[in-house]
């Protein structure tokens, strides 16, 4: 992957040309060539002008495109935290202490979201402009654009949401193995007072050493009575995560099917660079050969109206002829 | 040595040279075809790049002076010239210059004298000047390269101004070995040197590996472009003609709108590409489990009954609409090779075309050849073919039939030009011309094969056809490549095995020798080898150049029938 990096000669040779042009102007200051050259200075500065002033001005779009291109960068930024997150969060033993992360990770899809559809708003205001644009030039530009930052969003809308659904799958996962436990804690209670009342029934008179490894018995439950309440409370919270999750996701789904319909074309012939250039310069001839063509149509039809006009006349005539003449 | 990252790293780089901000970028009509090789719209715009324009186009549009422009041209007369009207009245902002390859210092001070409001930012050469097809194969694009089996001059400049950029892009200063019987290799050989010479700054590489430049000549191998292909790529160029990755299927009945073009580009295309070397039969299938795949994903898409179905089809519908795009391309196009396959007789006829290149039974070919003339359904241009490859087989025979056949063509109401094109083939690559012995290569070798074969029964009688650059390389590979047959340039000589091998075929080289120089690839590790040709050949465009390259030439065998 050679390459060779010709600026510095090439603006060597410019500076020179430039400069020799002024030593030549400065030499020749006779009247008739300064005036000369003046003078059609002047009309290469004029012309200049024109073409400075065609389309000087960046296009009122420029901004929507910075800012959606700035929301994309931050987007990715924020999904790859996200992403991280629901790592951390999945492969997390335990579920205590998790409130900060969870918060945290509450706060990134609200980000997320609301940067999704600002994204989609500035890629609208570019669609809008498109339609305002002056020359063909402009339009196909914008639409380029238009083209590019609606793939990348779907792109990242596409990460992100397969990042979503995983994170839900495997959380509704492991809410179901925690249910088992769940229920395997109740039958454990089930059977502790099956045993209990078994107890109570048959052996009434009972050791003290029994009795105390009953009441530790009961204690346990007791605990994991508690401990289930509070799994429970647990489980209510992660629903209520879930729950904005699949909120977030349903908010989020009108804007992604928006944009499928938009990008579909990828792999096909219209994909093609040469195609695309191709197409413009085909739009050109045609344009061309309309206009050749209209213009035939422009003269014939005076011919036929000149016709028209004349034969008119003739008949005219020759009818005031035979009306005199009769 | 791969070619089309070394490229793409080209484009990327000059994406990026310019900094954030829109951007246009200005070809020529071969930059427009190296460029689209490489990427899609869709990913170039990816790089800011909103806009494409020719600048050989006769209406330009209006200027916008907010965007930054990307020049990326060949340094040819027309091109400076352009440019340089460009560059006085400029239209966009500012100018990014590159250059496919090396200009001279001449053409940068005329560039540099008309940009009177200095609006260049960067001139620069990246030597990306030839198309890449494959990460091991290149085409340069020139469809008839010579002229009365001479270099046409123009072409042979481009020749070398492509391979000159191949071995910088990747970054190689080889040796040199030509064909010994073509001058057209010589020629080439000699300029390409010249230029090594001319601009040894450039050819500066830390190598570690020693590369080799092999030229080769077309007309030492005729029989392998006019022969019938039964791999999937080497088909579809066969039979529909692939033009830079693009297949015309316009002229298939009823076909749909958007499949009146299709791409077919292993960059873009995993199905293609996983399938691009296998045989038309293991085709059928992988089709087939393409579309059982395609049918399980519209099954699931038909049920869509809870929220999280819902959300699951919003999610993989993109994926979804793409593989319904792959599947119906494909079954499209296989479906047409088939139907061509069958209306013309295509199996018998390569069946003999086979036995023709590999066999020699005289008698029992030239029986069935007169039998498939006389057959109304085989294509004239097929029926053409076989001759041609027994004209290139029984030349030197005693008792061959060669003007017999030519009767029963002219009997048969083929067209004069095909029948004048079985005498240019002769001249131009009959058995004079050839330095190595096309049909019973290496006897005793050949005589164990051949026992073996008749042991093990042919594999498959469609693909029995083995390139003569197989054998060439595998002598090369193993040192043995004979020195009078293909001498080095200059008294220096590579004392080491070569690992690196470029081969570069004078008159376009075809995909099955593609594919051979892929398996070559797989099969010896430590050793890569690149192929190129003048063009990519399929049967009609090497009949054109063959027609191209003997006319102007007094044919002998003409005055003999005569």
């Amino acid at each position: 992957m050679a390459m060779r990096n010709l600026t510095e000669p090439f603006i060597l040779m410019r500076n020179n040309a430039l400069q020799s042009k002024h030593i030549y102007a400065e030499q020749n200051l006779s009247d008739r060539t300064a005036l000369v050259a003046s003078s059609s200075d002047a009309s290469d500065s004029v012309e200049l002008k024109n073409v400075n002033l065609e389309s000087n001005a960046p296009p009122v779009w420029t901004d929507a495109l910075e800012e959606t291109q700035y929301i994309l960068s931050r987007l990715r930024v924020k999904i790859d935290s996200l992403v991280e997150l629901h790592a951390k969060q999945l492969t997390r033993p335990t579920l205590d202490d998790t409130s900060q992360e969870e918060r945290q990770m509450e706060q990134l899809t609200r980000e997320i979201g609301r940067a999704f559809s600002s994204g989609y708003h500035q890629v609208q205001t570019i669609k809008a402009a498109t339609r305002h644009a002056n020359g063909s030039t402009e339009r196909q530009l914008a639409m380029s654009a238009v083209m590019a930052l609606s793939t990348a969003l779907q792109e990242l809308g596409l990460r992100y949401r397969s990042a979503q659904n995983h994170y839900l799958t495997q959380m509704k996962s492991r809410e179901e193995r925690s249910n088992q436990f769940f229920t395997e804690d109740q039958s454990i209670f089930l059977n502790n007072t099956m045993t209990d009342t078994w107890l109570l029934e048959s052996n009434e008179t009972n050791s003290d050493s029994w009795n105390n490894s009953q009441q530790q018995q009961q204690d346990s439950v007791l605990l994991q009575l508690e401990d289930s309440d509070d799994r429970i409370k647990l489980a209510v919270e992660r629903e209520e995560q879930i729950g904005n999750i699949v909120q977030s996701i349903a908010d989020l789904r009108h804007i992604f099917k928006d944009l499928a319909s938009m990008v579909e074309d990828q792999g096909t012939i219209l994909d093609r660079i040469d195609y695309t250039v191709e197409q413009t310069q085909i739009q050109v001839q045609e344009g061309y050969k309309q206009l050749k063509k209209a213009d035939s149509y422009q003269r014939a039809n005076k011919k036929l109206y000149c016709i028209v006009v004349l034969a008119s006349a003739i008949i005219l005539v020759s009818f005031l002829f035979i009306v005199f003449k009769t | 040595m791969n070619l089309i990252t070394a490229l793409k790293f080209y484009i990327t780089r000059m994406t990026e040279e310019s900094g954030p901000g829109m951007k246009v970028l200005l070809m020529d009509k071969q930059t427009t075809s190296i460029v689209s090789l490489l990427y899609s719209q869709s990913e170039i715009f990816l790089k800011e790049v909103y806009l494409f324009e020719r600048i050989d186009a006769n209406v330009r549009n209006e200027g916008l002076k907010h965007l930054k422009c990307i020049v990326f041209i060949r340094p040819t007369k027309e091109n400076i010239e352009y440019l340089c009207n460009e560059l006085r009245y400029p239209k966009y902002g500012t100018y990014y210059i590159y250059f496919s390859n090396i200009i001279a210092k001449a053409d940068i001070k005329l560039l540099a004298e008309s940009d009177e409001q200095e609006v260049v930012r960067e001139v620069h050469e990246y030597y990306a000047d030839y198309l890449a097809i494959s990460p091991h194969l290149f085409s340069l694009g020139i469809n008839t390269c010579s002229q009365g089996l001479l270099w046409n001059p123009v072409h042979l400049h481009r020749t070398v101004s492509g391979l000159i950029s191949v071995l910088l892009s990747i970054k190689r200063c080889p040796y040199i070995r030509y064909q010994n019987s073509s001058e057209m290799a010589k020629r080439l050989a000699e300029k390409i040197r010249e230029v090594l010479s001319k601009e040894s700054n450039s050819f500066e590489f830390k190598q570690d590996s020693s590369p080799i430049l092999l030229i080769v000549d077309r007309r030492d191998d005729p029989v392998t472009p006019l022969l019938n292909q039964w791999t999937y790529q080497a088909m579809v160029h066969e039979l529909l003609t692939i033009n830079n990755n693009r297949v015309n299927l316009s002229h298939v009945k009823g076909i749909s709108k958007e499949l009146k073009e299709v791409v077919l580009s292993a960059e873009h295309d995993e199905f293609y590409a996983n399938n691009l070397y296998l045989n038309f039969g293991e085709i059928g299938q992988t089709i087939k489990e393409l579309m059982d795949e395609f049918q399980k994903k519209a099954k699931k898409h038909q049920k869509v009954e809870s929220i999280a179905d819902m959300k699951n089809f919003v999610e993989t519908y993109p994926l979804f609409k793409k593989l319904s795009g792959t599947v119906s391309k494909h079954v499209t196009v296989v479906g047409e090779l088939s139907s061509l396959v069958e209306k013309h007789h295509l199996l018998q006829v390569s069946e003999l075309e086979q036995e023709l290149s590999c066999q020699s039974d005289h008698s029992m070919q030239l029986q069935k050849i007169k039998e498939l003339i006389n057959n109304q359904q085989v294509r004239e241009i097929d029926a053409v073919r076989l001759v041609m490859l027994y004209a290139l087989h029984y030349e030197k025979y005693a008792n061959n039939d060669i003007n017999g056949l030519l009767n029963l063509l002219k009997s048969r109401g083929v067209s004069d030009k095909y029948v004048k094109l079985v005498y240019n083939i002769l001249e131009y690559s009959g058995i004079n011309a050839r330095q190595s012995n096309l049909f019973d290569r290496e006897a005793v070798a050949k005589i164990t094969k051949k026992l073996f074969k008749g042991l093990s029964g042919v594999e498959n009688i469609y693909t029995q056809h083995t390139p003569l650059l197989n054998e060439t390389l595998e002598d090369l590979i193993k040192g043995k490549l004979s020195l009078q047959t293909f001498p080095y340039l200059g008294s220096t000589m590579m004392s080491k095995k070569p690992q690196d091998i470029i081969v570069f075929m004078i008159g376009g080289t075809t995909y099955e020798e593609s594919l051979t120089v892929h398996n070559l690839n797989k099969q010896n590790h430590g050793i890569k080898i690149i192929l190129g040709g003048t063009t990519i050949h399929n049967s009609t465009s090497f009949l054109e150049e063959i027609q191209h390259a003997t006319s102007g030439i007094l044919t002998k065998y003409k005055n003999n029938n005569n």
